[in-house]
């Protein structure tokens, strides 16, 4: 048998890949890190799910960092079809083309003509066709599909056909296989079920918000200039704020955006007028800001730091 | 203890407790064991979660079943609770045999014309069923909304180059024959929020009848219960066969009958289960009597932000029918401002209507109830 892939990327087992991710400034718990190893190792899609801002297409960028390829990034949204996923023509060099066949004299037949309209440099590559160009097994390409939900039905059965060979045929020019793999990460918002032939390919994974704990960690990493106190107040106030119940829980992103506002601000603790002040980047909806008003932030403020030890 | 056998034994438990677990799944979770090995239970409950389980909603059951197979806890025989979807004691609870006896039912069509008007809950249990059998049989026409998916068109809007570069070939690279895409038509989403508190009892049954119809006609149709939990039956609805159907959904929820805390169901819906994104653009089915007694800032806010959401909220109330009705209830007083249209709900008749009213949110079209198979 051939050596695994995780045996060739160097991530023999979980802790390992843990460990790598980390190398790369994202931190994997147990959960993220198994589901992220057998994606790996089987040679399986994963599906992730999970609230907005949790860090789902970022793990999808660690991965890539971490094996120093590309991440190719394919955003789906409603309509989308073969031509923007897949592969497209240049029409206008091929109109040129044919002018210019024409203008010259050349008598040239149909079928040599066609021939001559399809080949490699009229093509224009798409995200799905692109991710199976790779020849370097030790550095697979990210393929990352991000909301698969918004797209509709048909891609989907077309996206599970690709998923299962990893094989696209173009009339004109044939089958291109991929050499190496692509680790394929697929997200989606829950705004539709996605089929169960569709998920039976995939190994699932539901990301929640990280533990108070691993938030600060997490703060700390990726905004080193704020210090372990305002990083701890920062982490116990977003976990504060998702226990409110509000329409748009603010999620490690914007707890990173919100520590990088404070210390570009110079503070040194959030204070109620520092929080009154940089509000705008934890949350998003004036209805969320009633709430968080209606409560106080003082009261808030308090209270988190209460239950964390902030 | 070897792998296979603890995958066998936990894939077969899973399965008993109710969880679907695909073949290849099992066959994957046994191969991340003999990759990683089963030293740590930790680890191998996250394999086996990555592995088996393909659904965020299961994640609970599936943490009871792990911790029952591999640290023998919590095992007690738990029957899965049937729940009978029959609205009234006479009937025979739909059980697995009750699905599979073909009852006879025959649709007298004289008798047909006046069931149409009378009121559900007046109707005996035999009457009943050809009321329901009545809105099985509804035909719809789509309401629609442009969808952003290509398709060909006559119309010269937009050039389809490959299709025009393709005829060139044939006229010396001269674009003589044109060939155009536009924009295609996509059914518009139908939102069913069907409220199944005990108020409601007589009624609910009908319209999980029309909204079943709904789906087999138009195929972009979510439904959900709204009781003291939420549920999202839309899986459960699609059946091809109404009554195996109903079956299905009596099995997924189990609070027929229960306490109405509408307004909270209405803002859980808002905020979990991908609501806000169902309901964007939607028409907006909601089915209840209006009678809430929770809080009415929480309804007030949930139907608020329903509204900003959905293109159009229709409220179906079965009391509306009554010639002296009037939206006291205080719920429904609350949703009064958001909503496009209340519609009675009592009746098959009621029912024809309203699918009336859906279909002619998107282009103006007639609907009828066939009682002809001619």
């Amino acid at each position: 048998m051939a050596e695994s892939r995780t045996d060739q990327l160097g991530v023999a087992t979980p802790e390992k890949l843990a460990q790598g991710l980390s190398s790369v400034d994202y931190l994997a718990d147990l959960k993220i890190a198994t589901a992220s190893f057998l994606a790996l190792a089987l040679e399986k899609p994963l599906l992730l799910e999970g609230d907005a801002g949790v860090g789902k297409t970022e793990l999808a960028l660690a991965l890539s960092r971490l094996f120093g390829s590309d991440l190719i990034r394919l955003q789906c949204y409603e309509g989308i079809d073969a031509t923007q996923a897949v592969y497209d023509w240049d029409y206008a060099k091929q109109l040129l083309h044919l002018r210019a066949t024409e203008a010259v004299g050349v008598q040239a037949d149909r079928t040599s003509l066609e021939a001559e309209l399809y080949e490699d440099r009229y093509l224009i590559e798409r995200p799905l066709l692109r991710s199976l160009g790779y020849a370097d097994p030790t550095r697979p390409p990210v393929l990352l599909i991000d909301e698969l939900d918004r797209a509709d039905d048909e891609f989907e059965a077309f996206l599970l056909e690709l998923l299962s060979t990893f094989e696209i045929t173009i009339p004109e020019l044939g089958t291109r296989r991929a050499l190496v793999k692509p680790v394929v990460i697929l997200t989606s918002n829950r705004t539709r079920d996605l089929h169960d032939a569709l998920k039976r390919r995939c190994l699932y994974l539901w990301v929640d918000h990280p533990s108070f704990e691993r938030e600060v960690e997490i703060i700390r990493l990726r905004v080193p200039e704020a210090s372990a106190s305002l990083a701890a107040q920062i982490g116990a106030i977003v976990q504060e704020f998702r226990r409110q119940g509000l329409v748009k829980p603010p999620g490690i992103a914007e707890a990173i955006d919100w520590a990088s506002a404070l210390t570009r601000l110079t503070a040194v603790e959030v204070t109620p007028a520092w929080l009154e002040m940089t509000l705008g980047t934890v949350i998003k909806y004036r209805e969320d800001e009633e709430r968080i008003d209606s409560v106080g932030l003082t009261t808030l403020i308090e209270r988190a730091f209460a239950r964390f030890g902030a | 203890m070897k792998p296979e056998e603890l995958v066998t034994g936990f894939v077969e438990l899973l399965r008993v407790r109710g969880l679907r677990v695909p073949l290849s799944s099992a066959r994957d979770f046994f191969q991340a064991l003999e990759m990683v090995g089963i030293g740590d239970p930790a680890c191998v409950r996250e394999m086996a979660r990555a592995t088996l389980v393909k659904s965020h909603q299961d994640d609970e059951l599936f943490n009871r079943v792990f911790d029952e197979y591999f640290f023998g806890e919590g095992v007690q025989e738990v029957a899965p609770r049937q729940v009978t979807v029959g609205f009234d004691s006479q009937e025979a609870p739909e059980g697995e045999q009750g699905i599979d006896d073909e009852v006879e039912r025959v649709v007298r069509y004289s008798a047909a014309e006046r069931l149409r008007k009378v009121d559900l809950r007046s109707l005996e249990p035999a009457q009943r069923r050809e009321a329901f059998d009545l809105i099985d049989r509804f035909r719809f026409a789509p309401p629609l909304r442009r969808s952003y998916r290509l398709v060909k068109s006559h119309k010269p809007q937009r050039l389809d180059l490959a299709q025009t570069l393709r005829l060139a070939i044939g006229t010396d690279g001269e674009p003589v024959r044109r060939r155009f895409r536009s924009k295609g038509w996509r059914c518009r989403r139908l939102l069913f929020l069907v409220d199944i508190s005990g108020s409601m009892h007589a009624y609910a049954e009908g319209l999980l009848h029309f909204a079943w119809a709904s789906q087999r006609a138009l195929g972009d149709v979510a439904v959900f219960t709204l009781g003291t939990r939420l549920n999202n039956i839309t899986r459960a609805l699609g059946a091809n066969d109404p009554d195996r159907a109903m079956a299905r959904v009596s099995a997924v929820v189990e609070d027929y009958a229960g306490g109405t805390r509408l307004g909270e169901s209405l803002a859980m819906f808002n905020t979990e289960h991908g609501g806000r994104a169902l309901a964007r653009g939607a028409i907006v089915v909601v089915f209840s009597d209006g009678w809430d007694r929770g809080d009415p800032q929480v309804m007030e806010e949930a139907m608020a932000r329903l509204c900003r959401l959905a293109k159009t909220i229709l409220w179906v109330n079965p009391l509306a029918a009554a010639a002296d009705y009037a939206p006291l209830a205080r719920g429904m007083a609350t949703a009064l401002p958001y909503i496009d249209a209340l519609l009675p709900g009592e009746s098959v008749r009621s029912f024809e209507h309203l699918a009336k009213v859906i279909c002619s949110e998107g282009v103006p079209t007639v609907v009828r109830a066939t009682h002809h198979n001619d």
